[in-house]
């Protein structure tokens, strides 16, 4: 096995916001779980998916490419996990409505 | 953008002694109201805004350094405000470390550009550690603005 392998994918920021701090700490948080080198380029610019700084010069706007690069041991899990990080467009946690009350359940379909 | 057109210099807090997150954020919001960035009617849902963004995830970035910061229709620009905790507060970072430099923001609704930019200039200064460093050893307002112009002049190495 070659550990200098490169593993690449592309995607697309499509936050309205751009790439802003809460995704960011996601990828940085998913990133380090990973031994792999992990970088996310724009255009000229690269940064280290381990960290935040790095990742806030990006400034990635909505629409903007960007290109996730990873090598090492477990790169290929490492660049399809934070690669579906970017297409699930970084799910928010539950969230509550303006009067503090939690947003009604979906009602349970049937299997 | 240079940080010092949107660190509002009469906000900014040398020496913030606090025991919480919530405490530090009341206090440097605090700060911008007194410099009178926006009205004392905004103050508190200012607050309230900056500790719902903290319960999504907190914005302790590590490095000791922390960057508080919402989006509110009171300000018609990016402000934003600077506060050095010498004994360090508890953020829930994201390294699990205290921080000791904060940076609150504040930005309008419909300009999402301004605040990236804005931390993308913060943080492409706090990764220089000249910066933080003497960041750190600010004793007064003064220290802290003549710092901030020095990094947006590239005059700390």
């Amino acid at each position: 096995m070659d550990q200098a392998a490169l593993f690449r994918r592309d995607v697309v920021i499509r936050l309205e916001a751009g790439l802003h701090l809460r995704p960011i700490s996601m990828i940085a948080k998913l990133a380090r779980e990973f031994a792999a080198d992990i970088r996310i380029s724009k255009a000229d610019r690269s940064a280290d998916a381990k960290n935040v700084f790095d990742m806030l010069t990006l400034q990635a706007a909505c629409g903007a490419d960007l290109t996730i690069d990873a090598t090492g041991s477990d790169a290929r899990e490492a660049v399809d996990a934070i690669g579906d990080l970017f297409d699930s467009n970084f799910p928010e946690p539950e969230e509550f409505d303006s009067d503090g009350q939690p947003d009604q359940k979906p009602r349970r379909s049937p299997k | 953008m240079k940080l010092s057109d949107f660190v509002v210099p009469g906000a900014i807090v040398p020496d913030l002694k606090v025991g919480s997150k919530e405490q530090a954020i009341r206090a440097m919001v605090g700060s911008l109201k007194d410099a009178g960035t926006f009205s004392a009617d905004d103050e508190e849902s200012i607050v309230a805004a900056i500790l719902k963004r903290e319960e999504l995830g907190s914005t302790g970035i590590g490095k000791g350094v922390a960057v508080p910061h919402t989006k509110h229709p009171s300000v018609d620009k990016l402000v934003a405000t600077v506060a050095i905790a010498p004994e360090g507060v508890d953020f829930a970072s994201l390294d699990g470390e205290d921080v000791f430099i904060l940076f609150l923001l504040v930005s309008p609704p419909e300009r999402p550009g301004d605040h990236l930019r804005g931390l993308e200039n913060i943080s492409r200064h706090l990764r220089n550690q000249n910066f933080c460093n003497f960041l750190k050893q600010s004793k007064s307002a003064d220290d802290v603005m003549e710092l901030l112009r020095e990094a947006d002049n590239n005059q700390l190495g």
